[in-house]
């Protein structure tokens, strides 16, 4: 080679290096101004479950007509709605709402519309749970449709439990000395994996506390509240004491494999995950119990999490008030609801924002997973929808926040770094990243 | 004349301004401003020139850099032993029979013919401690193997980028050899040279300009390391951590923080170690007389 092609070699080389900086825009177009108004919709639920609600809407709705767009899965909707937000071209007006993204830090990214002025009637209607609003709602205004929540409750492998003679546990201390008898046996109480901090946040979310609080125009930061030092005190004895499994949820196949071995007989879970446990349970068919939320010992009353989550009105959505109407008809009509039946896990999307789901019920309980236990299920799961609280208030900058919370829970769970260190960490990581994006803080 | 010639040029360089030099200038304009919010934060955002704020704070980052260091000393370990075992097998196939070297040319080029994540993803089952069987194999030998841990990741992500990544060198080594003129060989045979002496005297300098050629290749594709890790952390998040190699923090600034202005003056950064690391290597081996 000479020193020409060399040269020629070495820019391509530079050149090759930086391949993040392209951006793609959206090329959906968006509806015309006559005749009925088409609301794009993106998601990543398989089209054969989502169509029939969109046909739905589309045959009892004249002047709005609903599209569903299928997106891969949940990081590449995030990515295709920052493309077309920027590009501000073939940007839908409903977005599903994808994991760890909460509506103040979409907000506070400039994604998403503000709708207030449209979601507030519904709300003083009635239509919504009184837990559900929250979760759409950033700084008193709303940002997209309620969706609520699923009510939390647990699953015990029972089988196991009976036969080394395990109490069914009624608060997380129970879980605890539950967890120790099992370890003798080569059995893990619970299952912590080591990128998902959802057991830390639903902990503290059960005690009642929040890691971010307003105070007038400022945030409050608070890791280290008496809720917080509570529910990291649980999975500080969980972990230390060795009572826990760490499989990860990505590798699914090995994770079904060893829930359903029987290793490990506990996990906090909601209505909509019973259906694939149905399927995919091969060996403990039968063997599981549907059981009350473990409560905190000095509880006064029964309390499960039910931090509600919204569907997404992301900026540039041309049609808002259709948007909302749209949504609001998915979320709350006796119609939408039907329609969300999936013939696989014979059962109904769980209508999380309604004040009353009984009539959903029975169809959310699978017919093997529970053997003799299964009619104590929809008691369960309706104790847990009344139970529901939503103390938890997120700040605008969640989203890094919780990326920064997970690597912080891998170390956690690897034993690296004591939960209450994690917490301090965050503190500081959380405080800084307000102040560097220029937003007040109290320290 | 030379413009007919340069023409043929034409479809590349246009690709090249499409799709290198635009999104460079692109990535440039970017890094130097900076999405700013005020008050509670959601009163949306106001982008300001910044000048070299970004890029200040990039070289100030301490996460970004022991990403770099991390990814830094793993080439510096993979590499050398990635091309010592392709230029080994290249040798082997040239000493082999015509027949023979044709079926493991073939054999060995297999992997690299798989798809990068396809390669992973069947590498990340082959590794599951619960559902792999290597785990279970290695511990018929009462060798306890768990390659996602800490001490292990580095070697799982090294063994699985030889083995996607040996045969393409090998293959360009054993070309470089097939061009030797044999008479060369004869001579040193009839002068009493042994076939190891042939092999490092003769055969290892003149194949120089192909390694030199593979060894920049997998510089510039190892600094820039991401699916591999990006996939392997599903496995094992508390070993890979989201900023573990420099490009898997530039795209987590990006697209899952949305500081696109922040990630565009990391990838500048890194655009420039990765250039700077290859002019290097290509100036220190390439000084020294060919043969």
């Amino acid at each position: 080679m000479n020193r020409k092609q060399g040269r020629v070699a070495a820019a391509t080389a530079a050149a090759l290096s930086v391949v993040l900086a392209g951006c793609s825009s959206g090329n959906n177009t968006a509806a015309g101004s006559d005749g009925p108004v088409t609301i794009e919709m993106w998601g990543w639920g398989e089209t054969q479950y989502t169509q029939p609600i969109v046909d739905k809407f589309n045959s009892t709705h004249t002047d709005i007509k609903l599209k569903y767009v299928k997106q891969a899965d949940d990081t590449s909707t995030a990515a295709n709605v920052r493309n077309a937000v920027a590009a501000g071209k073939g940007v839908p007006c409903l977005v599903q709402n994808w994991g760890g993204a909460e509506v103040p830090s979409l907000a506070a990214e400039g994604l998403l519309a503000d709708v207030t002025e449209y979601v507030e009637p519904y709300v003083e209607k009635g239509v919504f749970n009184k837990a559900a609003p929250a979760g759409a709602q950033a700084g008193g205004k709303y940002y997209g449709v309620p969706s609520g929540s699923q009510p939390s409750f647990m699953l015990i492998n029972r089988a196991v439990y009976d036969k080394y003679g395990v109490d069914v546990p009624k608060t997380w201390d129970d879980v605890i000395t539950a967890g120790k008898t099992l370890k003798k046996h080569g059995v893990y109480v619970m299952n912590m994996a080591g990128e998902d901090p959802s057991t830390l946040v639903g902990l503290v979310q059960q005690a009642g506390g929040s890691w971010y609080g307003i105070d007038g125009d400022s945030w409050k930061v608070d890791f280290l509240s008496p809720e917080s030092l509570k529910a990291a005190d649980v999975v500080q004895q969980l972990v230390d004491n060795d009572l826990v499994a760490n499989q990860t949820y990505m590798d699914k196949p090995a994770l079904i494999k060893y829930f359903d071995s029987g290793k490990m007989v506990s996990l906090v879970t909601q209505v909509w995950q019973l259906g694939a446990y149905e399927i995919d349970y091969k060996k403990s068919l039968g063997d599981w119990q549907a059981i009350d939320l473990p409560q905190f010992s000095d509880a006064t009353q029964f309390t499960t999490m039910a931090h509600g989550a919204a569907e997404l009105i992301p900026k540039g959505c041309e049609h808002l008030k259709e948007a909302v109407e749209a949504s609001v008809w998915k979320m709350t009509s006796k119609d939408a609801i039907n329609a969300s039946y999936n013939s696989q896990t014979k059962s109904y999307s769980w209508p999380g924002a309604i004040p009353d789901p009984s009539p959903w019920v029975d169809s959310a309980v699978p017919s093997k997973l529970f053997g003799t236990h299964k009619s104590e299920t929809k008691e369960v799961i309706l104790k847990s929808v009344k139970a529901g609280r939503d103390s938890w208030v997120v700040g605008p900058n969640y989203t890094g926040v919780f990326a920064e919370l997970q690597d912080q829970w891998a170390q956690v769970a690897a034993k690296k770094i004591t939960v209450r260190e994690a917490l301090e960490h965050m503190q500081k990581f959380t405080v800084d990243d307000l102040k560097s994006k220029n937003i007040n803080v109290e320290s | 004349m030379a413009l007919k010639g340069a023409s043929f040029t034409v479809p590349f360089f246009l690709g090249f301004a499409l799709f290198t030099v635009t999104p460079m200038v692109m990535a440039l304009k970017q890094s130097l401003y900076k999405a700013q919010s005020s008050g509670l934060g959601f009163g949306g955002k106001t982008i300001q020139f910044v000048g070299l704020d970004n890029f200040v704070q990039g070289l100030q980052d301490i996460r970004f850099w022991s990403a770099m260091g991390r990814v830094a000393l793993f080439a510096a370990i993979a590499i050398p032993l990635i091309q010592l075992a392709s230029v080994g097998l290249a040798l082997l196939l040239d000493a082999a029979s015509q027949r023979l070297a044709d079926r493991f040319r073939l054999l060995l080029l297999v992997p690299f013919m798989i798809p990068g994540i396809v390669a992973i993803l069947i590498w990340i089952y082959l590794y599951s401690p619960v559902v792999g069987p290597l785990t279970p194999f290695f511990r018929l030998f009462g060798i306890e193997a768990d390659f996602y841990s800490g001490s292990m990741i580095w070697i799982s992500i090294g063994n699985l980028m030889a083995w996607s990544s040996i045969g393409f060198n090998m293959l360009i080594v054993y070309a470089a050899l097939r061009a030797v003129p044999p008479e060369i060989y004869d001579s040193a045979r009839i002068d009493g040279a042994s076939e190891w002496r042939i092999a490092w005297s003769i055969k290892v300098p003149l194949v120089r300009r192909s390694l030199v050629l593979t060894s920049v290749l997998s510089i510039i594709g190892t600094l820039q390391i991401f699916s591999d890790p990006m996939l392997f952390r599903s496995m094992t998040p508390e070993t890979v951590t989201r900023d573990f190699t420099p490009i898997m923090a530039i795209y987590d600034w990006a697209f899952s923080q949305g500081e696109f202005n922040y990630a565009a003056a990391l990838s500048i950064i890194l655009a420039l170690v990765v250039g700077t690391a290859s002019a290097l290597f290509y100036r220190l081996t390439n000084k020294a007389p060919t043969s």
